[in-house]
């Protein structure tokens, strides 16, 4: 469970970065010119904040192995998406972080 | 390099070479990153392999039942191991050792039990995963050394094509998502780009470590002035080695004379304590010291580690053989910085640590990675095409290439599938018949080599990726017509190993039912020259047209 927490919260995160970038930005429709450096803040927080159901999950060095590899796959798709269906990348990456969210509240040993 | 004679930049020259360390080495790398990502599975292969053991499904009773059977097959050992069934295995692999035996792996006896009855299981002859494996690192039907020294400076090249990669790859940061598919050119040096950037601390930290791996042999000086060329002292001290061991295992031998005999105490209590201490591996292993006396231990071993830190290292429970109440024992050493840091750099490469999900994040990871080396090949002979364009013909050096591409990606796929099918139809008692499965990989894989040589470029990647798409999907029907568990069975049972191997293999099927899909889609913009290995003008025209579109 916490790997899938880490996986969405993680491709919400990559959808901020990329909404900050030139290229997918317009497809996002997220950052009006000018807020951009805010979505990439928000999405390299939101990012290194995904390491931490690996860490509840597991000992640090396994949790850092299976971050990075989550970190690929969370990429990878949102690539894929922005590819080919650009317009659903934003409705994805809501419903992702809201996931990843509540995963991580109910099974985060808080 | 420069045609006009400036001088070059750093990134042209890390262009240079990314793309000639890359191809020289690519076709080597490739079946080295595809054997190894498969090694990932080597248990499940391992039983996949031998369908023998199919029959044997894991149940609450599998410890007992296996150390009853120990009684009757080894009574008088002065120990016996087993590893029990999990996710990985189906059935128990038991080892003993009689009294009197060598020391070290010599001195076992082993044999494979059924989780259900406790009988003894005769296998087919088979290498199994371990070919695999072994290839991934070692290669094939020559010196140990040698092959090891090759996979060692491919590895060297490899760590210089990533970082010459990523320096040669000036966009990386504004191309992170992207891909542009349908772009010919372009869309293969996207794939290549996102499959190695998005992969980038897998492929790094599995090259490297890969280096750390046989470091022992390509740099072996440093252990050779300190420990005077005896390198088994080295990795005795690198493990931590225990020199009382076998004194302890003396004397539990002498102590057989003295006392009487002693039965065991029933093993399910003590297996019950260990599932609650450890719920997410449970029990791996039981080790029984001195059977049958009243000295009798029996110690157990979780079924994986939690830190990378001491090499997956399981936590133990030791319990008193005749009465089955637990004994104290001193906690391990923790392993010190330096060896921590080894551990977690070589663990990390083999996997050993990893449960099902970690496991099946770095095969992923192992299979992007291939297909990383595949698109960077396929990518020479893409962006080739305009300058063959202007030519008016190919190149030998190109058709070379585009051949041994051919071959050595859906070749390897092909031998693949066909070792696994080998395994299955040649006679489970014919002579050297592990021998025989490795042959018929290697001729399947020839074969393919040779194919691509009277196919145009296009038709022979279709052929061997519609044949090892079959191969692949007609694996798991196989399989139940040649004595093993169809996936009908293994699921309900929980065989998870055998269930696997059967997904994995119509996961493959798919992947190449994909790729031969996409080529019949005949988009030559995606593709350009199919008719690349047509020496007729015509067979130019087309490929120009090809290009012309790409565009």
């Amino acid at each position: 469970m916490m790997a899938w927490s880490t996986l969405f919260l993680a491709f919400a995160a990559f959808t901020a970065i990329a909404a900050s970038m030139e290229r997918h930005g317009d497809d996002l429709r997220l950052a009006p010119q000018g807020r951009a450096l805010a979505w990439r803040a928000g999405g390299y927080g939101l990012l290194a904040a995904s390491l931490l159901p690996c860490l509840a999950r597991w000992n640090a060095s396994v949790a850092v192995t299976a971050w990075l590899g989550l970190l690929t796959f969370a990429a990878l798709a949102l690539g894929l998406l922005l590819t080919y269906a650009p317009h659903a990348a934003r409705r994805a990456a809501s419903a992702a972080g809201a996931a990843g969210l509540l995963a991580a509240l109910l099974f985060l040993p808080l | 390099m420069r045609p006009d004679g400036k001088p070059e930049g750093l990134r042209q020259s890390m262009s240079w070479l990314h793309t000639w360390s890359g191809l020289l080495l690519g076709w080597l790398l490739y079946a080295v990153f595809f054997t190894g990502t498969l090694s990932y599975f080597r248990d499940e292969i391992d039983d996949w392999m031998r369908p023998e053991l199919h029959a044997s499904v894991p149940g609450p009773e599998t410890a007992q039942r296996a150390l009853d059977a120990m009684q009757r097959i080894a009574p008088e050992a002065t120990t016996w191991t087993l590893s029990l069934p999990g996710p990985r295995q189906t059935a128990v692999e038991a080892s003993w050792r009689e009294p009197g035996a060598e020391q070290g792996r010599a001195g076992l006896k082993r044999a494979t039990l059924d989780a259900a009855t406790g009988e003894r299981i005769e296998p087919r002859e088979t290498r199994g995963g371990a070919f695999l494996y072994r290839f991934h690192f070692e290669l094939y039907a020559m010196p140990r050394v040698w092959g090891r020294w090759i996979v060692g400076i491919a590895t060297m090249f490899m760590f210089v094509a990533i970082l010459s990669g990523v320096i040669t790859h000036k966009k990386i940061f504004t191309d992170f998502f992207t891909f542009r598919p349908k772009k010919g050119q372009r869309s293969w040096l996207d794939a290549h780009i996102a499959t190695a950037v998005l992969a980038l601390p897998f492929h790094i930290v599995i090259t490297f470590s890969g280096l750390v791996l046989l470091m022992f042999m390509l740099m072996p000086w440093g252990i050779q002035a300190i420990y005077g060329g005896d390198t088994n002292a080295y990795f005795a001290e690198v493990r931590g080695a225990r020199p009382q061991a076998t004194a302890q295992g003396e004397r539990q031998r002498g102590g057989r004379q003295e006392a009487g005999a002693a039965a065991l105490a029933p093993v399910a209590p003590l297996m019950a304590e260990a599932a609650q201490r450890w719920p997410v591996h449970g029990v791996g292993s039981i080790t029984v010291n001195a059977p049958g006396t009243p000295r009798a231990t029996i110690e157990l071993r979780e079924g994986g580690g939690e830190s990378l830190a001491n090499r997956g290292q399981a936590r133990t429970l030791l319990f008193d053989g005749a009465t089955g109440r637990m004994r104290d024992r001193p906690e391990p050493a923790a392993a010190s910085w330096v060896r921590a840091t080894s551990n977690v750099i070589t663990g990390v490469h083999l996997g050993r640590f990893a449960e099902p999900a970690v496991r099946w994040l770095l095969f992923l990871s192992g299979v992007v990675g291939t297909v990383m080396a595949a698109t960077g090949m396929v990518l020479w002979v893409v962006k080739r095409l305009p300058e063959r364009r202007k030519l008016g013909r190919t190149p030998f050096g190109h058709r070379l290439v585009e051949v041994l591409n051919v071959g050595s990606i859906a070749g390897l796929s092909v031998a693949t599938a066909a070792y696994f099918w080998m395994n299955r139809l040649l006679p489970a008692g014919l002579e050297a018949r592990g021998d025989w499965e490795i042959r018929g990989f290697f001729i399947a894989w020839l074969l393919c080599l040779l194919h691509p040589l009277v196919r145009t470029h296009r038709r022979a990647w279709l052929e061997q990726m519609l044949l090892a798409a079959l191969l692949f999907a007609l694996l798991p029907v196989l399989n139940p017509l040649t004595g093993g568990a169809s996936l009908a069975q293994s699921v309900p049972h929980g065989q998870w190993s055998i269930a696997g191997f059967d997904l994995t293999m119509l996961a493959l099927a798919a992947l190449h039912g994909w790729v031969v899909w996409w080529l019949l889609r005949g988009k030559p913009a995606a593709k350009p020259a199919p008719r690349a290995a047509a020496p007729a003008t015509g067979g130019v025209a087309v490929k120009a047209q090809a290009w012309e579109r790409a565009q």
